[in-house]
């Protein structure tokens, strides 16, 4: 399934102030790579000039604010480096799938959707380090949200 | 290109497989079929639009958010669940998903409606 051995994860950890997207500058490079393949993936939103300044302002700070306004389910939020479609990864707290927050993922899709970025968001149930590895490769991706427990493999760095 | 009616029939015979698969053996398989009954009624409707074909999940999934986001929180639960059904351990499954939810959450709450939703419309 594509599992990344531990010692070569690496997730670029975004933070927000005021809005803005922050990103250290230990991991501005696989930022700027992830955010670049995803305005790309979204085709229809894609403006050369401002692009990764709406990529953060239209999509990674709403999202980033959805986490936060769920945080009671949300533990963890991810980004893969994008191929064709950019896919976020909702890591819940609960070990059920839960049904009824399905429904506000869901919603959650659609709005971005309305907004012109064509994603897919799913749901895993309280995937630890290993289940994430079998939906995504974590070198590169993009962590929007953690509660405050160090990323898989990150040992609180 | 398949036509909307050989959706209409694989989606169909989907179903059928779908009523003969135990509940409480291979649930992970219900909801599999469960999510390709309903590609194929998507793919059903997009045919008789003359709308092409989806490339692929993504494609279809945003196919649905423009198009009939009437079913897409439907076919959104079936796309997430199927995923978590194919690509997880069985032990993770089956700590996600109980049989009664195969039933009421997976056929009931969402397969159905999308199904009725296609039949209104082709």
């Amino acid at each position: 399934m594509g599992r990344t051995t531990a010692a070569h994860r690496k997730y670029a950890r975004l933070s927000f102030t005021d809005g803005e997207v922050v990103v250290s500058p230990r991991d501005r490079d696989i930022f700027l790579i992830s955010a670049e393949k995803a305005t790309e993936a979204c085709r229809d939103v894609v403006q050369l000039d401002r692009r990764l300044e709406r990529f953060g302002s239209e999509f990674l700070t709403p999202l980033h604010e959805w986490c936060v306004a769920n945080a009671g389910r949300v533990r963890a939020c991810y980004i893969p480096v994008p191929d064709s479609h950019i896919q976020v990864f909702v890591v819940t707290n609960s070990r059920r799938f839960d049904f009824d927050f399905a429904e506000k993922v869901a919603a959650l899709e659609l709005r971005f959707a309305a907004a012109g970025w064509r994603i897919g968001v799913s749901q895993l149930p309280d995937a630890d380090d290993g289940s994430l590895a079998t939906f995504f490769n974590p070198d590169g991706a993009l962590e929007v949200y953690a509660d405050g427990r160090p990323a898989p493999d990150q040992g609180g760095a | 290109m398949p036509t909307a009616d050989q959706h209409r029939i694989k989606a169909a015979r989907n179903r059928e497989f779908l009523a003969t698969i135990p509940l409480d053996g291979h649930p992970d398989w219900a909801v599999v079929v469960a999510f390709y009954t309903a590609v194929h009624a998507a793919e059903r409707l997009r045919a008789a639009a003359g709308h092409g074909d989806s490339t692929g999940h993504a494609d279809r999934l945003a196919y649905i958010q423009s198009r009939h986001p009437d079913i897409h929180t439907h076919y959104h639960v079936l796309q997430n669940a199927s995923m978590l059904a194919r690509y997880q351990s069985n032990a993770d499954f089956f700590n996600q998903f109980q049989p009664d939810d195969i039933p009421e959450q997976i056929i009931a709450r969402r397969l159905d409606p999308i199904e009725a939703y296609v039949t209104a419309r082709v």
